[in-house]
């Protein structure tokens, strides 16, 4: 099965424009996340992290509560300022492109 | 702050400048200030041809119509700052940019409060011309609840550069032709629902302002406010030359623009 890429746009209430992209991919008969793009017009201090952010999410794998632990550990160990958006907030919208991209994957 | 920090004042909103020479101008004050080779610097200038300026962050694929820009001759580049795109209207936007350390205690350390603190500024010289602004958390200036101003930060090299717009006119028609919406299905909407959030000095004042007379006052409200004196200047030779070498290197680069 060739990957499946995922897409959801998540405006932050007060706040900003979250657009996530994620790759998932067959593994052993499963699903997983292979691929992470946070893109939007929120604000982070030093911009660079983003890269890292994008890892820490990847490496979170597909459950919610792991991911928005791991992105919240990943800013405050890094000093990390983030603005327009929260752990949750990127969390959430990184699990609504996920589950675009299984529904991508059932429909074929 | 006391009032004798003196700020370099360079006007260049009379001589427009590509979206890549822009940037690489504003990030070559960012050195120079860095380096100890320039004081606090604020900046004034304008676009030719207009352009799309992305954020830090933005999928270049998802926000512009790229095509279209081209056949346009829209300029499109992607900033050092994060933020949503703008689209730099060639008649109709007066653009700033400030450069201060952070340890000159100019600007309050907390993002939030600087922003605040420069966008004070801004909001005196538009009070100065007639128009009452408010600062709307966390970088915009509105008038009576319409975004007049957007305004975005980095904080690199021990410096803060700020920059952000003041919409002396706008064509939102314009500019929903080269930016993508989310759904095509909802394109006219969401025009009627920008053009019903947004402002300029033309629609609050009756006339456009030239870009010089609202730089005078928008240049008189951030020393006010910043307690600072201005010393009129041009950039070094060696920073243009620096500007222009950043500007090929990495804005005019499509490897940068396209790199998310």
């Amino acid at each position: 099965m060739d990957d499946v890429v995922g897409r959801c746009d998540r405006k932050v209430e007060k706040g900003k424009l979250l657009r996530i992209s994620v790759t998932l991919r067959s593994s052993g008969g499963v699903l997983v996340l292979t691929g992470v793009n946070v893109f939007g017009d929120f604000f982070m201090h030093p911009e660079e992290a983003i890269e890292g952010l994008e890892e820490a999410i990847l490496r979170s794998g597909m459950d919610l509560e792991e991911r928005q632990d791991g992105v919240s550990s990943y800013l405050s160990e890094g000093g990390i300022e983030l603005f327009g958006a929260s752990p949750a907030d990127i969390a959430l919208a990184v699990q609504g492109a996920i589950e675009d991209g299984l529904l991508k994957a059932r429909s074929g | 702050m006391s009032g004798e920090t003196v700020f370099r004042v360079i006007r260049h909103e009379d001589a427009p400048r590509t979206a890549a020479v822009n940037m690489g101008i504003d990030e070559s004050i960012l050195h120079s200030v860095s380096d100890g080779m320039a004081p606090p610097t604020i900046r004034f200038y304008t676009w030719a041809p207009s352009a799309i300026s992305l954020g830090y962050f933005q999928s270049l694929e998802l926000e512009v119509d790229a095509a279209e820009c081209r056949k346009r001759g829209v300029d499109v580049v992607r900033r050092i700052t994060g933020g949503g795109a703008v689209y730099h209207d060639s008649q109709g936007e007066l653009t700033y940019s400030i450069v201060v350390p952070e340890k000159s205690g100019i600007l309050p350390g907390d993002i939030l409060g600087s922003y605040r603190k420069v966008c004070d500024g801004i909001i005196t010289g538009l009070s100065d011309m007639g128009a009452r602004a408010e600062f709307r958390p966390l970088n915009d200036i509105v008038i009576e609840g319409r975004k007049i101003s957007g305004n975005a930060q980095t904080r690199r090299r021990g410096c803060i550069l700020q920059h952000g717009t003041i919409l002396l006119d706008v064509d939102i028609d314009a500019m929903f032709s080269v930016l993508r919406v989310p759904s095509e299905k909802l394109r006219g909407k969401m025009i009627e629902t920008v053009k019903a959030s947004v402002t300029s000095l033309r629609h609050r004042l009756g006339s456009r302002p030239e870009p010089s007379a609202a730089a005078d006052r928008i240049e008189a409200g951030m020393l006010r406010v910043m307690g600072g004196t201005p010393r009129t200047s041009a950039l070094t030779d060696e920073e243009m030359d620096r500007a222009l070498s950043i500007a090929r290197e990495r804005y005019g680069n499509d490897v940068w623009t396209a790199r998310r």
